[in-house]
């Protein structure tokens, strides 16, 4: 039994890589929020990867007004710098401020920019999968860098959030990230189904009354883990509730938490995750230690975040192609 | 106009040197038992961190947002594939102190509040180190990977790359205040607040590479650097010359736009050595199946059925484009071949080692001490700035220039010996950041005065191109 523990990590370079080294061989994942009005995310993120060995690093993405093509290739980058522990959550924007900032399209109701997610997740995994991973072949006797039978054209249609198809032809211009498919993580919201459904790691915020862990336990597939979101613990009191509440959450389906501290206090809150929470969560039953979650990474890369998560090697799409 | 020098009075002019990192182009051997990954970030890191032991003012990434074709299937025979550039970027500020880091980034298939944000979160993350070279991109070809799909034609691409960075540069203006803003012009309709918090380096450093009359203008009225292919100290000469006379209307000193060809360097112990390591160097460079390939983007057709190690092919080039995705070099073909022909037939060539003589040409080629000497000549004589170095191999092309020449050029009082404090723009001996109204303001009056005096045409109408350069090397 060994429950997962991610916490947010918000972009503060001050606070950020003590947080990130202070969690890493630690908790499992920090997720790097972004809503436009901080530093990019994926860059910070990407940042972090070589300060870091252990901890899974997961950038946020509101993927309605971005580039799918750039979204693929830049996470599949983050994978590389990060050995194997990126993740990534894609997420939506739908407010006129967001849409604003790109002056491309007008804002779409949350559903519709949640259908686009779905089917934007796919083009991501399309443009990973698009080289195979034994695409280069460096073949001196036919003096060929790569064996270009070995890469796909993902030739995938969208629609936007504003009712608009585009196209994205492929192949991607980054090679098959390490992990294959790094998890993808989505926020179950009313009226995601599609794009929570398409997620390797579902989020769960019971506190807004419209998602409950049953629910998704029953509607996704059961190797699908949901982490429940909570805000972090300030005290030992409220640590020794969080114990209490993990146990409950774990019976209710969840697989794990998402802590969410603010950035003035990430840096305070990750000493507690380490000194604290999770020494507490492994006297109750509920976490192995450190060493024994890393090695659940198995084979020779234990930090593998996909391995960490539990999730099985992701296997191309295009592997019988 | 009178010389304006940002070295030292009494001191020769100073050598600046930069890095490219070697990957997608027909001059990296991957063939080499030395050649490491194109993508491990650790290839990456070996060469940022080689280029900031040897006081190097930057490390410089291309870019390429769709693989290059050949005859309507994917280009097998270069390095094929790269990293998102700025996600490598950001990485390698975590490995380093003071090189700057500059990525190529297409003003193109990018959105400028997105682009002015991930280059202000490397600006932050490595203490005022960014740099962006600034490229636009024609074509559907690359379209077709992008929702923005579609492309521009050649005049508003230069136009809208000029709104792009000026409105890039409006943001991390207000960036030192509140960061609200708003912009609306015939390319982008945006308001909105950006991330509050002054970059470090006032502005990341903005390259441009164009070549055209109109792409010399844009350079002027935008750029800080100029990434060139004038390799050659002659036609360096002439370019930089040319380029730092149009300054002055644009209110700039020559000392504000800074000139880097992008050049290779061959070492040996003895003159000969170095020679003979040319020579195999460009056997490497240019294998069978890369001449053949090499011809038939010239010619424009199939000529897989000739030997390489035969005469060039007896036939007429055809008039359509069989490459996509790169760069074209030569706009007049049958005159190139006939050049060739004639090249090929005096010094008896084989069609392989044609395309060796005209593609591979390495500029620099001597012991440590002559390349030093010839590095600071070029540099004394205004034929460049700095040189961004083109390594062969991956990653460790310049390991040895770093251990030889760079102690060479510091012992010709030509180099620095630690880096200077300061962001980047100390590095590389730029003058302070301006503000976007700034630039803007310098180019309408430029351009209004240039207008009344020849009448002549706006920028953004495509200039009369170069005529064709002799060195084929891919660089961009």
């Amino acid at each position: 039994m060994s429950v997962i523990i991610a916490t947010t990590l918000n972009p503060d370079p001050i606070s950020g890589p003590a947080t990130a080294k202070t969690l890493d061989g630690h908790a499992d994942f920090a997720l790097v929020p972004d809503d436009f009005t901080g530093y990019d995310a994926l860059e910070f993120a990407s940042w972090l990867g070589p300060l870091t060995s252990r901890l899974g690093i997961v950038p946020e993405v509101r993927a309605t007004h971005l580039e799918p093509f750039h979204l693929a290739t830049a996470s599949a980058t983050l994978d590389y710098a990060a050995r194997a522990r990126a993740g990534l959550a894609v997420g939506i924007s739908f407010t006129p401020a967001e849409a604003a900032l790109f002056g491309r399209r007008g804002p779409a109701p949350a559903p519709a920019a949640w259908a686009e997610a779905a089917s934007v997740i796919d083009v991501i995994r399309r443009l990973w999968d698009s080289w195979d991973d034994d695409a280069i072949i460096r073949d001196e006797a036919t003096d060929r860098y790569i064996d270009r039978d070995r890469l796909h054209y993902i030739e995938a249609q969208v629609q936007d959030s504003t009712g608009v198809d585009y196209s994205v032809l492929g192949p991607s211009i980054t090679p098959r990230p390490p992990q294959g498919h790094p998890p993808i993580i989505v926020r179950a919201e009313a009226g995601n189904e599609a794009a929570r459904g398409a997620a390797d790691v579902v989020l769960a915020d019971e506190a807004a009354g419209t998602i409950s862990l049953e629910d998704l336990r029953t509607e996704l597939d059961p190797g699908v883990p949901v982490l429940t979101v909570l805000p972090a613990p300030t005290n030992r009191a409220e640590v020794a509730e969080l114990v209490s509440s993990v146990r409950i959450l774990v019976e209710r389906g969840a697989s794990g938490v998402l802590l969410t501290a603010s950035a003035e206090n990430q840096l305070d809150f990750s000493v507690r995750i380490v000194s604290e929470i999770l020494p507490a969560l492994h006297a109750a039953g509920l976490r192995d230690t450190p060493e024994v979650v890393a090695a659940l990474g198995g084979g020779s890369d234990a930090s593998d975040l996909r391995g960490r998560l539990g999730l099985a090697p992701a296997v191309s799409l295009y592997a019988d192609v | 106009m009178p010389e304006f020098d940002s070295s030292i009075p009494g001191q020769p002019r100073q050598v600046h040197l930069a890095a490219h990192f070697p990957g997608v182009n027909n001059t990296t051997v991957w063939s080499d038992p030395a050649s490491g990954s194109h993508i491990e970030f650790d290839s990456f890191a070996h060469l940022a961190q080689t280029a900031e032991a040897g006081l190097f003012d930057f490390l410089f990434l291309a870019e390429g947002l769709r693989l290059r074709e050949h005859q309507g299937k994917i280009f097998d025979l270069d390095v094929v594939g790269r990293p998102n550039t700025t996600a490598v970027l950001s990485a390698l500020a975590a490995v380093t102190k003071r090189i700057g880091l500059a990525g190529t980034l297409s003003s193109t298939f990018n959105e400028p509040f997105d682009i002015a944000r991930r280059l202000a979160t490397i600006d932050h993350l490595s203490n005022g180190r960014a740099a962006w070279n600034v490229v636009t991109t024609s074509n559907a070809f690359t379209g077709e990977n992008f929702r923005r799909g579609g492309y521009l034609d050649y005049a508003d691409r230069y136009r809208r790359a000029e709104d792009f960075i000026d409105v890039a540069r409006r943001l991390w203006d207000t960036a030192a205040g509140d960061g609200s803003f708003t912009h609306a012009s015939d390319f982008f309709d945006i308001a909105g607040r950006f991330p509050a918090g002054a970059l470090p380096g006032g502005h990341p450093v903005v390259f441009q590479a164009g070549d055209s009359d109109s792409g010399r203008d844009f350079a002027v009225g935008s750029a800080d650097v100029i990434f060139t292919r004038h390799s050659d100290p002659e036609s360096g000469r002439k370019f930089y010359a040319d380029v730092k006379s149009r300054l002055a209307s644009y209110g700039r000193t020559e000392d504000s736009l800074k000139i880097y060809p992008g050049v290779s360097v061959i070492l040996g112990d003895t003159p000969a050595e170095a020679a003979e390591r040319s020579r195999e160097v460009a056997s490497q460079q240019v294998s069978e199946a890369g001449a053949i390939a090499f011809l038939e983007r010239v010619w424009d057709r199939d000529l897989s059925a000739f030997d390489p190690n035969g005469p060039l092919p007896d036939v007429p080039p055809a008039g359509e484009s069989i490459s996509q995705g790169r760069v074209k070099h030569i706009k007049n073909a049958e005159a190139t071949i006939a050049s060739w022909r004639q090249l090929a037939e005096a010094e008896n060539l084989t069609a392989r080692e044609l395309v060796i003589r005209v593609s591979t040409r390495h500029s620099y080629v001597g012991t440590p001490h002559q390349v030093a000497t010839d590095l600071a000549e070029a540099v004394r004589t205004k034929a460049a700035d700095g040189f961004i170095l083109v390594p062969h191999l991956t990653p460790g092309g310049l390991d040895e220039v770093v251990e030889k020449v760079v102690p060479e050029l510091q012992e010709l009082g030509v180099y620095r010996t630690e880096y200077p404090d300061g962001s980047l723009r100390e590095s590389i001996g730029l003058p302070a950041a301006r503000t976007a109204a700034d630039w803007a303001a310098a180019r309408r009056e430029a351009r209004s005065t240039a207008a009344a005096e020849t009448d002549t045409t706006e920028i953004g109408v495509a200039g009369t191109p170069d005529a064709p350069t002799r060195e084929l090397k891919e660089v961009g």
